[in-house]
């Protein structure tokens, strides 16, 4: 029986998730524990296919693990139903893509507004909250637009005020600077941490773009499936400075470092050892 | 009883899974419904010019109050979306892709249109054909005629029996007859029917000229029953013998005052006239005698002889002084050779005498007897010649008479042994082909109702017919009358033209019922039953059957062409429904690329937390709409092609100088039928593309590419 602390808003429990792919097992997590509090900035990284995503999926409920619990505001997703799961889902948690998927008929402020229509709410009411969220992502000018219009920049600003309209518990985002360029990117980590720091929102990233880590105040780094280190907001600090002072300028290329982190992963087998 | 009672259970549990789900689909309809017409009356506003007429009329207001019913009727207890928005959002996606909508919904349309104009003018087609046939009302009547069964008789009792049968209101006879019409020299055979005004009530014959059918004379009754009891309200029959003395005794009588009566050689006033009998001092003796028919004051009695069933009325015989009146009225006693005025046995008719009471003078003495007894005027002598010579001639007269008759009536004159003639009836001597007249009893009405086609006949123009008059014939069908058999001819009468009836196309008219009574017609040669509601026509009918009558009844006639053209409408809806496939299957080509078109957008509505069956509400939603929308363009469609075709129709009919045409004909129940064919189409067609989108996982519509 594991005890969920109050604070602890969303708690991985030894999540184990298999695929079967082509009649042959696959484990993909194997065994993945970790809380996330209150307020938090989480940003869960690691290599391509290193099953960062299907945790995220997992913690979105979108992907039932094969053994291992989610406790999210205290409830375990993995004994829901899938319904029962969708409404807890529409209710607590806003969800940013990689890419921006819009509903094609309706115009930005009613995408917008959708994720509310979808609780019951009246559409005057689900408009207003969209057009709030809208402002504080400053693209209210733009509600009238359709979103394929926008840049990829603005759309996932948009985006993230879809996932903002709701009043979510937690944001969950599943590498929203991946399609964006350095600036815009920038724009939208910088609006991410705004939302931590100032309205004390709780954001859970998937990145694997090292220089948003210092915007983390917890980092995970996930190698096959596997949880190899847990940082700390000053040990992320650092390292995005180490990166820096390593690399001198910093691009879209540097933002995995392999032999930094193969370094990193030959220590943790040592330690393990 | 336990599995019983589970079984039960488990049937209601299936039951209101059933209900709910057809709830559900209702409540859609409904909220459908609403969210269009709000939409129509907010689009109304903004119209440019009526749109402020609309504002004044507070439509926006009308429409809000809708919006607020809507609401009403698809509030959600789960805090789920609502259906008018995911209505909402069908419209958007549709009008996101308005061209591919447009040609989807229009193929929908064709198809529902072909279905809607080929069974419309199927029913249109039917419905004008059976218009030609029958009138509506005439689904109500049955017309009953003899059977096989020889026992039964459409007579009086018929009816009342007839009556007796449940749903029946009201049972009325007709008499056909072929009638010789004559008119300015030409002779026509045309069909009569003896009508009441109930029958025409029921037939409802256009009237063009004239007055209304009334009754009249319906109270005669003719009864074939030999006591003189009263029949009628108004008329007593008494059945007598011809050339009988009435029974009654020998009376005494005188001529009124400044009185002048005719005498006839026999009591009939086509036999020789005699001249005139006056009052004389001592009175006459005188006796009733059963004689010719003559107008009689008095109708309210009708005499009938009994072998011939023709009308006779009451003579006086009597031996008088004959007297002549020259033309300055003076008059002067006819001579015979010797210069003697002439007396003769005599006939005349009981007018302006005064007859004493008989007391008892006579009693055991014949007629003749007191002729020759000379206790009347004039000499013996005389009186017995004239006894011996006149009632000899005058009985050769009657033997005449007799001879004449037997004729008629197929008797023959046979002599007894003390060498009287007497007329004997035999059934074997009855010659079929040889012509017997009846005569009337009492005075006919003598109106005539005729078709505009009877008067094109006799070359009367409608305007100038009535009033005018033409001499019938009845040709009586064998058994008609009872005790009369052979070929059988009424004697002529007038009748008036006191109506016109718009029927061109038959030869015919309707006379009073009484007429034919009068004639001695007691078996009709038709009932037209009503019945109250044309759903009872077949069971009465039946029962009617079983008592031994025969029925028909357009409603024969029209089931038959109903059965025709169900048939036909059936296979004009197989062509339709082929139209409709094509269609059905261009929407759910439509729907299924449209699903895989938004996959994407289905797994971020799902992510989102938008329930599967939410997702699967919002594509049946859209293939619903377009299936009704399709079916009510359909509908709007099919009506209008068919109203098109009837107005070319129309216009070269009208051209060719016949009335309007309208071929097409929507019942209401195929107006509904076809918006549930065409929602039942949305609902299969969007069935499968629903499921798609219900079934796949949020994730793999967000990879899907």
């Amino acid at each position: 029986m594991t005890i969920v602390k109050k604070d602890i808003i969303l708690k991985v429990e030894n999540v184990k998730m298999d695929f079967n792919v082509g009649g042959q097992v696959v484990p993909v997590l194997k065994g993945i524990t970790l809380d996330i509090n209150q307020g938090d900035f989480a940003v869960i990284f690691g290599p391509s296919g290193c099953g960062k995503s299907t945790l995220l999926h997992c913690i979105l409920g979108m992907e039932k693990p094969t053994s291992g619990q989610v406790f999210l505001d205290g409830q375990d997703l993995t004994t829901m139903t899938e319904d029962e799961i969708v409404k807890f889902r529409k209710t607590r948690i806003g969800i940013v893509f990689q890419q921006s998927i819009w509903i094609k008929s309706l115009n930005v402020l009613e995408n917008v507004s959708f994720p509310n229509i979808l609780k019951g709410m009246k559409v005057e009411e689900a408009q207003r909250l969209a057009l709030e969220a809208l402002k504080n992502v400053k693209l209210d000018n733009w509600a009238d637009h359709h979103p394929s219009s926008l840049s990829s920049g603005q759309q996932q600003r948009v985006s993230l005020a879809r996932a903002l309209t709701l009043d979510p518990l937690i944001i969950v985002a599943d590498e929203p600077t991946g399609n964006l360029d350095t600036v815009a990117g920038d724009e939208l980590i910088g609006l991410l941490d705004r939302l931590n720091k100032e309205r004390g929102k709780t954001i859970v990233m998937v990145t694997h773009d090292l220089e948003y880590m210092k915007f983390a105040n917890k980092l995970f780094h996930i190698i096959d499936g596997v949880l190899v280190e847990e940082f700390d907001n000053k040990e992320a600090i650092k390292m995005s400075k180490t990166l820096k002072t390593k690399k001198g300028v910093r691009t879209k290329t540097t933002v995995y470092d392999k032999n930094y982190l193969g370094s990193k992963k030959n220590e943790t087998r040592k330690s393990k050892k | 009883m336990k599995l019983e009672n589970l079984k039960n259970k488990i049937n209601i549990k299936i039951l209101k899974k059933a209900l709910i789900f057809v709830w559900s689909y209702i409540i859609f309809l409904a909220v459908l419904f609403v969210y269009v017409l709000r939409g129509l009356l907010r689009r109304s506003t903004k119209i440019k010019w009526l749109g402020k007429f609309f504002l004044l009329i507070k439509i926006d207001l009308l429409a809000n109050k809708l919006g607020d019913f809507m609401y009403w009727l698809d509030r959600n207890e789960d805090g789920g979306v609502t259906r008018s928005y995911l209505i909402e959002l069908a419209f958007r996606n549709m009008k996101a892709k308005k061209n591919r909508a447009i040609v989807t919904i229009g193929g929908v349309a064709v198809g529902v249109g072909a279905i809607v104009f080929l069974v419309s003018v199927g029913y249109g087609l039917e419905k004008l054909v059976i218009g030609r046939v029958a009138k509506l009302d005439e689904l109500k009547m049955a017309d009953v005629s003899l059977g096989q069964v020889s026992a039964a008789k459409l007579n009086n009792d018929s009816i009342e029996k007839i009556k007796a049968i449940n749903n029946i209101n009201d049972v009325v006879p007709v008499v056909s007859m072929v009638s010789k019409v004559k008119f300015n020299n030409s002779i026509l055979d045309v069909m009569s029917f003896g009508v009441t005004e109930k029958y025409i009530q029921a037939v409802n014959p256009i009237f063009v000229e004239g007055e209304k059918f009334k009754d009249k004379d319906l109270d005669f009754v003719y009864s074939n029953k030999k006591d003189n009891s009263v029949l009628g309200d108004s008329q007593e029959l008494i059945w007598v013998n011809k050339n009988e003395t009435i029974n009654e005794s020998i009376f005494d009588f005188n001529v009124n005052e400044e009185e002048k009566i005719s005498v006839w050689e026999e009591c009939n006033v086509n036999s020789e006239f005699l001249g005139y009998v006056l009052r004389s001092e001592g009175g006459y003796v005188g006796q009733f005698v059963w004689g010719e028919s003559y107008l009689m004051e008095d109708t309210k009695k009708v005499f009938l002889d009994e072998t011939t069933k023709m009308e006779v009325s009451k003579w006086i015989k009597t031996k008088v002084p004959l007297w002549s009146v020259n033309s300055d009225g003076l008059s002067t006693p006819r001579l015979d050779s010797n210069g003697q005025q002439i007396w003769k046995v005599v006939c005349f008719k009981p007018e302006n005498i005064l007859i004493t009471k008989n007391d008892g003078r006579y009693d055991g003495l014949s007629f003749e007897e007191i002729l020759s007894n000379g206790q009347v005027l004039g000499e013996a002598t005389e009186s017995a010649d004239l006894v011996t010579t006149n009632v000899a001639t005058s009985s050769a007269l009657l033997t005449n008479e007799a001879t004449g008759s037997a004729e008629l009536f197929g008797g023959e004159v046979v002599k007894d042994d003390s060498g009287n003639e007497w007329v004997q009836f035999t059934n074997t001597v009855d010659d079929p082909n040889k012509l017997k007249e009846i005569s009337f009893l009492g005075n006919v009405v003598g109106e005539a109702y005729v078709s505009t086609g009877m008067l094109k006949l006799l070359g009367i123009s409608n305007k100038d017919s009535l009033g005018k008059s033409f001499l019938v014939s009845y040709i009586v069908s064998d058994g008609s009358i009872e005790g009369i058999t052979g070929r059988l001819q009424s004697m002529e009468v007038e009748y008036k033209i006191k109506g016109v009836i718009d029927d061109e196309t038959s030869n015919y008219y309707y006379y009073q019922l009484a007429d034919a009574r009068r004639l001695g017609i007691s078996t009709y040669s038709q009932f037209k039953v009503l019945v109250n509601s044309k759903d009872n026509l077949s069971d009465v009918r039946k029962q009617i059957e079983g008592m031994g009558f025969k029925t028909s009844s357009t409603a024969d006639t029209v089931a038959q062409i109903e059965s025709l053209f169900k048939t036909l409408r059936f296979i004009l809806a197989a062509l339709g429904t082929i139209a409709l496939a094509v269609a059905s299957l261009g929407m759910f080509n439509t729907m299924t690329v449209s699903l895989l078109e938004r996959t994407r957008e289905v797994g971020v509505m799902k992510s989102m937390g938008m329930l599967s069956s939410e997702v699967s509400e919002l594509f049946l939603a859209e293939s619903m709409i377009m299936g009704v929308g399709g079916g009510v363009l359909g509908l709007i469609f099919g009506f209008g092609l068919g109203k098109i075709l009837a107005l070319i129709l129309s216009s070269i009919s009208m051209f060719k100088g016949q009335g309007m045409i309208d071929i097409t004909y929507i019942p209401w129940f195929f107006t509904f039928f076809i918006l549930l064919v065409s929602f039942l189409v949305g609902m299969v067609t969007g069935w499968y593309p629903s499921k798609r989108a219900k079934q796949v996982s949020a994730l793999n519509a967000l990879r899907y590419e």
